[in-house]
């Protein structure tokens, strides 16, 4: 009798130990849905884009800004694009103004506005400055002189300008550029538009 | 009125001529890399893609840059961490190109936040909160008129992890499993060890 139960125990832990077994094995497969009370949500946010440097009517990109020959520590105030060309330049007056180009922002939202440049070559440059305004607004008469470098370097870069355009809207931008005392020189430099959020 | 219909098509052809000159510029899918978690020694990848937009094909690089503001401390210019790869880049339009921006976090590099001054700095408006960039600028094809993005950058230094997390992790997700193949290593090997004596 005690022989059987033993043998009977025996049996038992090996029917346990394979009960167990397909548990586990059950488990590690299982799929258990609890409930049903779930929703999809879905959202997308728009790209941000560079501010677009269009002509001083159109929404065509220029890709050059000139600054015409002057005099040796000469003010140059009548930069041009090379869309709108020579012929319709840069005019700083108290009551028709032109820029040099409009900054166009194609991002979803709103940009604050940054400017650098790099250093002039040839030494040409003693220093540069630039103003920003709406393009409505006619009356832009003077750029600060050496607000973007002082000194024709890119010491200054980037400058915040502490202007903001928003989306779909444009901005004015009016440079002037402050020659060199070095007669017969010439010099290339880069501007850059940048643009934050 | 043959005249008339000719005078609508011109105009027609006009628009379609001044659509086809319409200016965009270069689009990014993230406009901050603010927060990103590493530990002193770790190397952080992430992923940025700039998308062209304009008709022509425009060319650029990447670079870094640091708001310095007065009183700043020695975690806000983590330029030096930073590289973007690849750094010079041309781009056509709906063309998708993608960039990995590596931090290396450096091994004495003390725990907290490094690049900004705040958490919030990513959010849109916070650009007081911002030190340590990354700028992509580009241009047309012979421009010297650049455009770009300024993208904040920020790290929060954690402690190493523990070597044992993973192991100690993938315990707790199977805790049952393990206790449960435990009660059945003993009650096959309890019969076994019995018939040995």
């Amino acid at each position: 009798m005690h022989k059987l139960i033993r043998k009977l125990l025996g049996k038992l832990n090996i029917v346990l130990a394979l009960t167990l077994i397909m548990v586990i094995v059950g488990g590690l497969n299982a799929t258990y849905v609890l409930a049903t009370n779930e929703a999809t949500q879905s959202a997308s946010s728009a790209a941000a884009t560079t501010i677009t440097v269009v002509g001083k009517v159109a929404d065509t990109a220029i890709t050059t800004i000139t600054f015409p020959e002057g005099a040796p520590s000469a003010t140059i105030s009548t930069p041009y694009n090379d869309v709108d060309t020579v012929s319709d330049a840069q005019v700083l007056h108290a009551t028709t103004s032109e820029p040099v180009v409009r900054l166009k922002n194609t991002s979803a939202g709103a940009l604050n506005i940054s400017l650098s440049i790099s250093s002039w070559t040839g030494s040409i440059a003693a220093s540069e400055g630039y103003a920003l305004s709406d393009p409505a607004t006619t009356t832009t008469s003077a750029v600060t002189d050496n607000n973007l470098s002082t000194d024709g370097t890119n010491g200054l870069s980037p400058v915040a300008t502490g202007v903001s355009v928003s989306a779909a809207a444009y901005k004015a931008l009016y440079l002037e550029l402050i020659l060199s005392s070095s007669a017969g020189a010439t010099g290339t430099s880069t501007l850059t538009i940048l643009g934050e959020s | 009125m043959k005249s008339k219909s000719t005078i609508v098509i011109a105009l027609l052809l006009g628009l379609l001529l001044v659509q086809g000159s319409f200016a965009l510029a270069t689009s990014v899918n993230k406009m901050s890399l603010t927060n990103l978690v590493g530990y002193p020694g770790k190397t952080i990848k992430a992923e940025i893609a700039l998308e062209g937009t304009d008709i022509g094909e425009r060319s650029g690089f990447w670079y870094t840059h640091y708001k310095k503001i007065e009183g700043d401390n020695d975690r806000m210019d983590i330029t030096s961490w930073i590289t973007v790869e690849p750094k010079d880049f041309t781009i056509k339009q709906e063309e998708t190109k993608t960039f990995t921006v590596k931090v290396k976090v450096p091994r004495n590099a003390e725990l907290g936040l490094w690049g900004a001054t705040s958490e919030e700095a990513g959010k849109e408006g916070h650009s007081n909160e911002r030190r340590t960039y990354i700028i992509f600028k580009d241009a047309a094809s012979g421009g010297n008129v650049y455009s770009g993005l300024l993208i904040p950058v920020s790290v929060k230094v954690t402690e190493s992890p523990n070597i044992w997390e993973p192991v100690i992790n993938f315990i707790m997700q199977n805790i049952i499993v393990i206790v449960l193949s435990i009660v059945v290593l003993i009650l096959v090997a309890r019969p076994l060890l019995k018939r040995k004596k």
